[in-house]
């Protein structure tokens, strides 16, 4: 089973995150944090360490960009892809969230579909030959 | 006859010597300035000048010029002074004259003035200094002349400083009210911003979540609404849409009226040609042509003007004439500050100016400067869709380039935005 963490703050957010996974795929399981420093925790006790890990920025205690530092200063977690999950267009977190080592950018979409061809669009190329429930398509 | 005539000539000539001697005299004194005369000498020959009649006019000019005057001997004391003085400092002819100059000088301008009177003995002095009498303070602007060596004394010319003063106080006090208001301004200007963003940023969030839980209603559940219900579910989508729109216009504007200015000299042309390939899509669907003609290198927020160009060409072509493939042309050229047709604080030197000009269905010029305001709009929500922010975010960039953007349309024939941005020496 493939492990993705969410570190996310926003209860919403992780029940839709969490939601749109469930019907993504069943091959993929869901653990959540709710800021970095409760990731960074969960991170040191996981084994294997999560494959993806999705990260909010504005959050308490330790926001995704102290978080993202953290993970990409220890050795073992350097190369777990870290996707941005945040409401911010502005261009100035894309810049500095890439500057730390972000492999994706993730807006958070009041579309639900929307989250769902792009968390299959991630999970298809982290996981080659994942096996999702079917092809999602956009309706309007 | 002889003899007398010997003891008559040796009388005359004793008494030609008398009078030379006397002349001689009178002489030394009027040069010395004891005597009101002037003695000139010339050809080998004393000219004497009684100043009866030729200090009239002197003595009217120092009397009536409007300034006090002096004159002081190298010891100080005062031994003329004009009425002016004396009403300046507010004491009689009789106790001026006589007194030393030293005691209507105030304690702290003494050294400075003492200073000033030393090189005057052998020259000319100018400055400011403080005069006290009776503990009234009174400003002075000071002008020493040494009169030397006609007479072993000082003419000073003094003007009261007080007006000027009092004037120049409460010009500061001005001053600095403004640049406190200045600073109010600029602060309050700046947690507005950041307000907006905060603010704006936030309350998108709740509304994200209004749409999805909706969409996931209908999604899970439409087949047991009724067509009624529905409808509801639909509006209450639409409505949150059209809020989380304004608000991220208005996040977007915000912005741009917080970030960091930092100009990179850069190509237009590529800017532009790079803002049309992003729309393309759009470009092609309203079947429209973009002609863009070299434009200047320019420094620029780069990433700014790329959403000037693409706000204004979407505005071209979100306002097109149906039945007309719409044509915008992009241009630019250099105009003098004063051939520029817009009404504001007077401008010189030479601008860029930029021109946007389309085929589209134009507007009614009365409104040129509405459009550009936040949230004006000039047609109603179901004609065009839009937030009413496209070209306040125009505005707020050229005005972040130092520039100004204008507008000309007539209804039905097009519409014409020029952008000015100031040359500078190495454009």
């Amino acid at each position: 089973m493939n492990n993705i963490l969410l570190i996310d703050d926003d209860a919403d957010d992780q029940l839709i995150f969490k939601e749109a996974i469930s019907e993504v795929t069943d091959k993929v399981g869901c653990i959540f944090a709710n800021n970095g420093f409760e990731a960074l925790s969960w991170l040191i006790r996981l084994d294997p360490a999560p494959s993806i890990v999705f990260l909010d920025l504005n959050m308490p205690i330790m926001n995704g960009f102290e978080c993202l530092e953290q993970i990409r200063k220890n050795d073992q977690w350097r190369k777990i892809p870290v996707i941005i999950f945040s409401t911010s267009n502005n261009p100035e977190d894309k810049r500095k969230s890439e500057k730390l080592g972000a492999s994706f950018f993730l807006t958070k979409t009041s579309d639900f579909q929307l989250l769902k061809i792009k968390l299959s669009e991630i999970l298809q190329s982290h996981f080659p030959g994942i096996e999702l429930f079917g092809q999602i398509t956009r309706i309007k | 006859m002889i003899k007398e005539s010997a003891d008559q000539l040796i009388q005359r000539i004793t008494e030609l010597e008398n009078r030379l001697a006397e002349s001689e005299q009178l002489i030394d004194a009027i040069r010395a300035g004891e005597v009101d005369a002037f003695a000139i000498s010339a050809n080998n020959r004393s000219e004497v000048y009684t100043l009866q009649s030729g200090d009239y006019a002197y003595r009217v000019l120092i009397e009536e010029f409007g300034e006090g005057a002096v004159n002081v001997t190298e010891d100080g004391i005062i031994v003329y002074t004009n009425s002016c003085f004396c009403e300046l400092i507010g004491l009689p002819y009789e106790k001026v004259i006589g007194s030393f100059i030293s005691d209507l000088i105030h304690p702290d301008s003494k050294a400075a003035f003492d200073r000033c009177f030393r090189e005057a003995l052998t020259g000319k002095c100018k400055g400011e200094i403080d005069l006290e009498i009776d503990a009234r303070i009174i400003p002075v602007y000071i002008s020493l002349t040494s009169l030397q060596p006609n007479l072993a004394t000082v003419g000073i010319v003094i003007s009261d400083l007080s007006e000027t003063k009092k004037n120049e106080a409460v010009i500061l006090q001005y001053q600095k009210a403004l640049e406190i208001k200045n600073l109010e301004l600029l602060q309050s200007n700046s947690e507005l911003a950041s307000f907006a963003y905060l603010a704006s940023h936030d309350l998108q969030e709740p509304l994200r979540k209004i749409g999805i839980f909706c969409g996931r209603i209908l999604e899970k559940d439409a087949d047991k609404f009724s067509q009624v219900t529905t409808d509801y579910f639909n509006r209450i989508m639409g409505a949150s849409n059209r809020m989380q729109n304004l608000i991220i216009a208005l996040l977007n504007y915000s912005r741009i009226s917080t970030s960091e200015i930092l100009l990179t000299e850069s190509s237009l042309s590529r800017i532009a040609e790079e803002v049309k390939s992003d729309l393309n899509e759009l470009i092609q669907e309203a079947k429209a042509t973009i002609e863009i003609s070299p434009l200047p290198k320019l420094k620029v927020i780069p990433l700014q003007f790329s959403q000037l160009f693409s706000n204004l060409i979407m505005n071209s072509l979100k306002y097109r004439k149906a039945g007309t493939n719409p044509v915008i042309k992009i241009s630019a050229g250099l105009v003098q500050a004063a051939a520029i047709p817009e009404e504001g604080p007077s401008r010189d030197g030479q601008y860029w100016r930029i021109e946007i000009r389309d085929n589209g269905i134009g507007f009614d010029q009365q409104y040129a400067d509405r459009i550009f305001e936040l949230f004006q709009r000039l047609h109603g929500k179901s004609e065009y869709e839009g937030t009413g922010i496209g070209l306040a975010i125009c505005k707020k960039i050229v005005q972040n380039h130092n520039g100004f953007i204008s507008a000309t349309g007539q209804p039905g024939a097009g519409a014409v935005f020029n952008i000015y941005l100031p040359k500078t020496e190495n454009e």
